[in-house]
């Protein structure tokens, strides 16, 4: 393993491409951190899937919140620096560190979960750990437009109804882009990995000019994080190879392997969450939905309605946030002596059709828990 | 236009119907009917309005942003509008606030004491030295509420629906918890007397 991570730091110090890029992921870094500084999460604590008893160090790390970031945004800055010195050994060390900040200030809430971490996190591990670094970056980063463009297949993106946000293009002129859109992500950015340099920048302008255009919807988060990946384009004047070692091979199929499985098993996984906490779900559909909590007392039943519209879009109707809330609320009513139990109902669709919707119902979820595994699967303990 | 709006609201015209206020009036507006109004830019329209308003739209008005003294004491503003505003020393004291709506607003300093709120709603707002002394908050829906620092002393809360919401350095009525329909609610050094 050390010997490993030698070979890494060695790679990125004989090559001055990677420096640049390394302080660019570090960049990266130091925009998340403020993004996290602005972000207000609301109250509460929500879980991932995959960690269901987080609280108590969800809870401390929101406790040393501030704290957290101020370093995460002072090690960013750091780290950059030392690595633009050619300080690789110390700069290597240190992103290290600050990928596991990421990780874990990430993994602490599932309302931080989104593709602009996911991804950034794929490219910071391969950064670290894949020796043919420059080229499985590269192939990743077509992956993730490739990604992106197969879950755009839906009515959602294609009517442009997916939008976060109003947008300057209108009706069919909307539309048409939205086709283009997905053109551009499953064939166009193929051309990245052309030994060509002019189709490379004829594609790598479009994209840029994807982003860019994106500012005015999605905010400048997502754009920045983009164009700083994809970076290396324009910094790396060598031509791609497909050369990659046994553990590269592995990543890569993996990564594959984390697409494929919500599209395999699961018809509607951006409505249901089912098997994509491994994949990609860049808007890959814009759910409506409604949330009943029936709360049952000894003398009345009480109609709870909670929303979570001050959560990211994708996730306002995701099952892990409702279970959670269910989970939260029979931890609340127990106080009351008068309460007996929750009968919970939650309807969700795609806001392009009418059709289609996906309609969960159980009783007395408090006495007979509502469960999750980690792929998203709700169901009920008996 | 704007000499023929001061004349309407300085009282000539005892009710307005669908007024549309683009630009800023200075002047102390007092014993006025106002109805069905949309403020757009109507900052600093009420310095010391003490007449009715109803079915007031504050949503678009961005002069309230960040506005120091809105006094509506002893008004009544039912079935209105306050949206995605942030107002310093917000006066509804003795004021009708029914069937209204008061959203992702940020208010510091806010007195509504003896004020009625029935039926009204209070979503993703933020309170910060308050006083609702003696309100009627009776049948009231808050929810995703923060109330930081202030007083509820004597507050009817029967029937009001309270969720996802956080109280905290606060005082409460005694029966607050009976009265109240609470869930997920969170209190930090409030005290109920």
């Amino acid at each position: 393993m050390i010997n490993f991570i030698k070979k890494n730091i060695r790679v990125i110090e004989d090559d001055p491409t990677l420096i640049i890029y390394g302080a660019i992921l570090c960049l990266i870094h130091a925009i998340n951190s403020f993004l996290w500084m602005n972000q207000t999460t609301p109250l509460g604590h929500v879980c991932w899937s995959f960690a269901p008893d987080c609280k108590n160090i969800a809870g401390l790390i929101v406790s040393y919140q501030k704290e957290i970031l101020l370093l995460y945004f002072f090690f960013s800055v750091l780290t950059g620096t030392l690595l633009l010195l050619k300080k690789v050994r110390w700069g290597y060390g240190l992103f290290l560190f600050l990928e596991m900040i990421k990780l874990g200030y990430h993994l602490s809430d599932y309302r931080h979960m989104g593709n602009y971490h996911y991804m950034v996190h794929i490219i910071n591990f391969l950064f670290l750990f894949a020796l043919n670094k420059k080229n499985i970056i590269k192939l990743f980063l077509v992956l993730f437009y490739l990604g992106a463009g197969i879950i755009k297949f839906n009515t959602d993106w294609l009517s442009g109804m997916a939008l976060l946000a109003p947008t300057y293009l209108l009706g069919k002129w909307l539309e048409w882009a939205c086709v283009y859109v997905i053109i551009l992500e499953l064939l166009f950015v193929f051309g990245l990995l052309s030994n060509k340099k002019n189709l490379r920048s004829l594609v790598l302008i479009q994209l840029i000019a994807f982003h860019l255009y994106s500012w005015h919807i999605v905010g400048y988060y997502y754009p920045c994080i983009m164009l700083g990946m994809i970076s290396l384009f324009i910094i790396d004047k060598d031509d791609f190879r497909f050369h990659f070692d046994k553990k590269e091979k592995g990543y890569i199929v993996f990564f594959v392997l984390a697409q494929a499985i919500p599209l395999i098993f699961s018809m509607d996984s951006g409505l249901t969450g089912k098997y994509r906490v491994l994949s990609l779900n860049m808007l890959d559909a814009k759910s409506v939905c409604e949330t009943n909590l029936f709360l049952k007392y000894k003398n009345k039943t009480i109609e709870y309605n909670p929303d979570f519209l001050d959560t990211g879009v994708r996730i306002q109707c995701d099952p892990i946030l409702t279970v959670n809330k269910i989970y939260q609320t029979c931890e609340d009513q127990k106080k009351n002596a008068d309460f007996l139990d929750i009968d919970f109902n939650h309807q969700v669709k795609r806001i392009s059709s009418a059709e289609n919707i996906i309609d969960w119902t159980y009783r007395d979820v408090c006495k007979n828990k509502i469960s999750i595994s980690f792929f998203g699967e709700v169901g009920q303990q008996q | 236009m704007m000499i023929f709006l001061s004349i309407l609201l300085l009282g000539f015209a005892s009710d307005v119907q669908a007024l549309y206020f683009d630009n800023e009036l200075k002047k102390c507006v007092s014993e006025t009917n106002i109805h069905t109004t949309i403020v757009k830019n109507g900052g600093g329209l009420v310095p010391c309005l003490e007449g009715q308003i109803s079915h007031v739209d504050f949503s678009e008005a961005q002069k309230l942003k960040g506005m120091d003294v809105l006094n509506l004491n002893g008004s009544k503003i039912d079935s209105s509008k306050i949206i995605n505003q942030t107002i310093n020393n917000l006066f509804l004291n003795y004021s009708t606030i029914k069937q209204s709506f008061i959203g992702k607003t940020k208010i510091n300093f806010f007195r509504a004491e003896g004020s009625d709120f029935r039926g009204s709603k209070i979503h993703r707002a933020k309170f910060t030295n308050f006083s609702f002394k003696n309100a009627n908050l009776s049948g009231v829906t808050i929810s995703k509420t923060h109330f930081t620092g202030g007083d509820f002393l004597g507050t009817n809360f029967k029937g009001a629906m309270i969720t996802d919401s956080f109280f905290e350095d606060c005082r409460l009525p005694k029966n607050f918890k009976i009265e109240a329909i609470l869930i997920n609610v969170e209190l930090k050094n409030c005290s109920e007397l």
